[in-house]
């Protein structure tokens, strides 16, 4: 385990001399603060308990930027230095351990821009809203950070499986897009062609289908509550019981999206000529 | 027999001097109310020290029951039947507690039975109540300034209300407190009632409401309940200047109109609903100048809501704006003087009348897709959804039905009357403390790690 540990933090030094990550962490800050600023201090009626518009504009940005940047992030450190890779290939260590410890350093990388660029909007937060706003932004920042785990694997599987950089790029570019607009508008778009009580099924359990969808319900369901979702939400506690256990499926939703892809990235790499 | 006479000596004996015809009875904590009652005539004063007092009164004469000025004397019914059952015309309760009503709904047992005309019960607690104060037939009773608490300990539906009017006209409620009960004003068949500076919070329906007309409503604080008021089959009512807050559910309303007609609402405050405002069946009412905040929901319009207009309000950050079951209403979003102000629209204002240069689809088209398929609001916020309605603008194709805004204001209708001190910003108190804390939580572990690695490197060179 150590080994996973120590090719991580080597990861995450040469990461974090990448000028690009630091590119990216303060677009997220500028980015954040901007929609804080702008999501409720222009509003004129600052200093209210309901957090939740402005909660969900966060759900989104970070929605955009923490996939994004974990998947080229991971696509670059996977194709633009395969020489590194090889070194660490050659090394008396399973092949699954080498990937577990990119994957490792990837991941912290990750979470550790978003954390700095996430971190001092919420100064700003705490100060117009107050205790209640700040723990709220905590929440939906953690449950956004659990994107960058499971895109950093998505982005693995998607270098592994192209190996060219410029094709890594552009699939991982369509991976992005398709979870974020794609997969929202087809699911939107299914309302036109099923039947209600199929729409019911097939618009909650597609939620699990797009681990964004499910971090920003998440979210959403922590920080505003079921009854956001109106009839919506009848239906969910219908299904599942209540909104503990819609949450915990949705965490294993999560928690699948994590696994399966790391999983086939390691089987690959384990039969991969390099 | 013969304890009764010794008591009614005494009690004569503590009685204070008569002014024409006129007695004050003073009695102390355990003494019979009731004893005093039997001999009190039209007028008197029967003042109670502070103590329990544990009897069910019926006032037959019209008295002033008050404390002594030394603290609440409490009347305890022992949870039978009602507490003071008041027949007299003209009775004046003051600073007294009554409690422990029985706890039969279906026999409508009360802590306060009112059956007379004018008749005064104000800075008085009611607890442990069913219906707190039942004003049954009596007309033009004035409540003011009493606190009335209903049964936590029974199941909602099990409580009374806080207060109940029957068949009453022309009373003034004023300045009470009701909580914990099931509806906190309940009226059937009671008209030209003043209800004014009420707060009225984790009740069923802060105002329930049944076929009573030409009642006014001021300055009422409805937080925290299932609904604000539940305005039902009813007309010419007016509430100006309420507060209806944080009605949270799957069935919570700010305001719901049921079949309401000529309802005037002006300048109140609505915000932080689940839905804001609800009508079903309901026509011909004026919804003017106020602010909407904060609601999952702005308003929904069932059918049969025709020839309503919303004018001038505030419609503030709102998540949704409109739920319309048909997609054709007569409703007037603006008149001669503008529409209103909704915090979605994305016009601008070329010509700088102050009005938006084009009409706000109230509804977008997500909204429409909402009303006939709910589940698809987990998708509410997305970036699909966004998507959808900047290309619904870009280019329309779908009807979205008639709920446009011809005229919505660029900039938040002026509305002075909105009781927004009620309601401040109570969170800004603490903030500079909090955000020092949460500094901390985040610049500490940042700067923890920038020293941690830099002491790690010097060691490691030494090495």
């Amino acid at each position: 385990m150590s080994s996973v540990w120590w090719i991580g933090r080597q990861e995450f030094t040469l990461n974090r001399r990448n000028r690009w990550v630091l590119l990216f962490s303060g677009l997220f800050t500028i980015l954040t603060i901007l929609t804080a600023y702008f999501g409720m201090v222009t509003s004129g009626y600052a200093g209210f308990q309901d957090f939740t518009r402005t909660a969900a504009s966060i759900v989104n940005l970070a929605g955009f930027l923490i996939p994004l940047f974990a998947l080229l992030l991971g696509v670059f450190s996977f194709t633009s230095n395969t020489e590194y890779l090889e070194l660490l290939a050659t090394q008396p260590l399973p092949r699954s351990r080498v990937l577990l410890g990119k994957y490792l350093g990837l991941v912290m990388t990750v979470l550790g821009a978003s954390i700095v660029g996430f971190g001092a909007p919420g100064i700003i937060i705490a100060l117009v809203i107050g205790p209640i706003g700040a723990l709220s932004y905590l929440i939906v920042i953690g449950y956004s950070l659990l994107l960058a785990l499971v895109f950093t694997g998505v982005s693995m599987l998607v270098s592994l499986l192209s190996g060219r950089t410029q094709l890594s790029i552009g699939i991982a570019l369509g991976v992005w897009i398709f979870f974020e607009v794609v997969y929202g508008v087809i699911m939107l778009g299914t309302t036109l062609y099923l039947t209600p009580g199929a729409l019911r099924i097939v618009l909650i359990g597609g939620l699990l289908g797009n681990p964004i969808d499910t971090v920003r319900v998440l979210s959403l369901l922590q920080v505003g509550g079921i009854h956001l979702f109106g009839p919506g939400g009848a239906t969910l506690i219908k299904l599942t019981g209540s909104v503990a256990v819609a949450s915990a499926i949705g965490f294993l939703g999560l928690l699948v999206w994590t696994v399966v892809p790391v999983g086939l990235s390691v089987r690959l790499f384990k039969r991969q000529d390099l | 027999m013969s304890s009764a006479a010794i008591l009614l000596a005494l009690v004569t004996l503590q009685a204070a001097p008569q002014e024409g015809g006129v007695a004050t009875h003073t009695l102390l904590s355990g003494e019979s109310i009731g004893a005093v009652l039997e001999r009190a005539g039209p007028g008197d004063t029967i003042r109670l020290s502070p103590g329990e007092y544990r009897e069910n009164l019926v006032i037959r004469v019209p008295v002033v029951l008050t404390g002594t000025g030394e603290g609440v004397p409490t009347i305890r019914g022992g949870y039978v039947g009602n507490v003071v059952q008041i027949l007299a015309p003209g009775t004046v309760l003051d600073e007294i507690h009554v409690s422990e009503a029985g706890p039969h709904l279906t026999k409508d047992m009360a802590c306060i039975l009112v059956e007379a005309d004018s008749v005064t019960v104000r800075n008085s607690r009611v607890s442990e109540s069913l219906h707190g104060i039942y004003v049954k037939a009596g007309n033009y009773a004035h409540l003011e300034g009493n606190l009335i608490e209903g049964r936590e300990d029974l199941i909602e539906s099990d409580r009374g209300n806080g207060i109940h009017l029957w068949n009453s006209r022309g009373n003034l409620v004023l300045g009470n407190e009701i909580v914990n009960a099931r509806d906190g004003i309940y009226f059937s068949f009671s008209d030209s009632t003043e209800v004014v500076d009420n707060h009225i919070h984790h009740v069923r329906y802060g105002l329930h409401y049944m076929y009573s007309n030409h009642n006014n409503f001021r300055g009422n604080l409805f937080e925290r309940n299932v609904a604000g008021a539940a305005l039902m089959y009813s007309e010419d009512i007016s509430l100006t200047g309420n507060t209806f807050a944080q009605c949270r559910g799957f069935r919570a309303y700010g305001i719901l109109y049921q079949s309401m007609d000529n309802v005037f609402a002006d300048s109140n405050l609505i915000i932080d609903n689940s839905r804001g405002i609800f009508l079903n069946n309901s026509s011909n009412n004026v919804i003017a100048r106020n602010d909407v905040v904060d609601n999952d929901l702005a308003v929904q319009l069932n059918g049969g809501s025709d020839h309503n207009s919303f004018i001038r309000n505030n419609f503030i950050n709102n998540l949704s704006e409109l739920l319309q079951d048909v997609s054709e209403m007569d409703i007037a979003w603006a008149d001669e003087g503008g529409g209103n102000h909704w915090t979605d629209y994305r016009g601008y204002d070329l010509d700088g009348d102050g009005w938006g240069d084009h009409p706000f689809s109230i509804q977008n088209v997500f909204q429409v897709m909402e009303s006939s398929t709910p589940e698809v609001r987990f998708y509410l916020l997305s970036p699909a959804a966004r998507i959808l309605e900047l290309a619904e603008n870009a280019l329309p194709i779908l009807d979205l039905g008639e709920a446009q805004d011809p005229a919505p204001l660029m900039e938040p209708s002026p509305n002075g009357d909105v009781p927004w001190h009620l309601f401040g910003p109570r969170s800004l108190n603490r903030a500079p403390a909090w955000a020092f804390f949460y500094l901390l939580l985040t610049l500490g572990p940042m700067a923890g790690t920038a020293i941690g690695s830099s002491w790690l490197r010097t060691r490691r060179r030494r090495q």
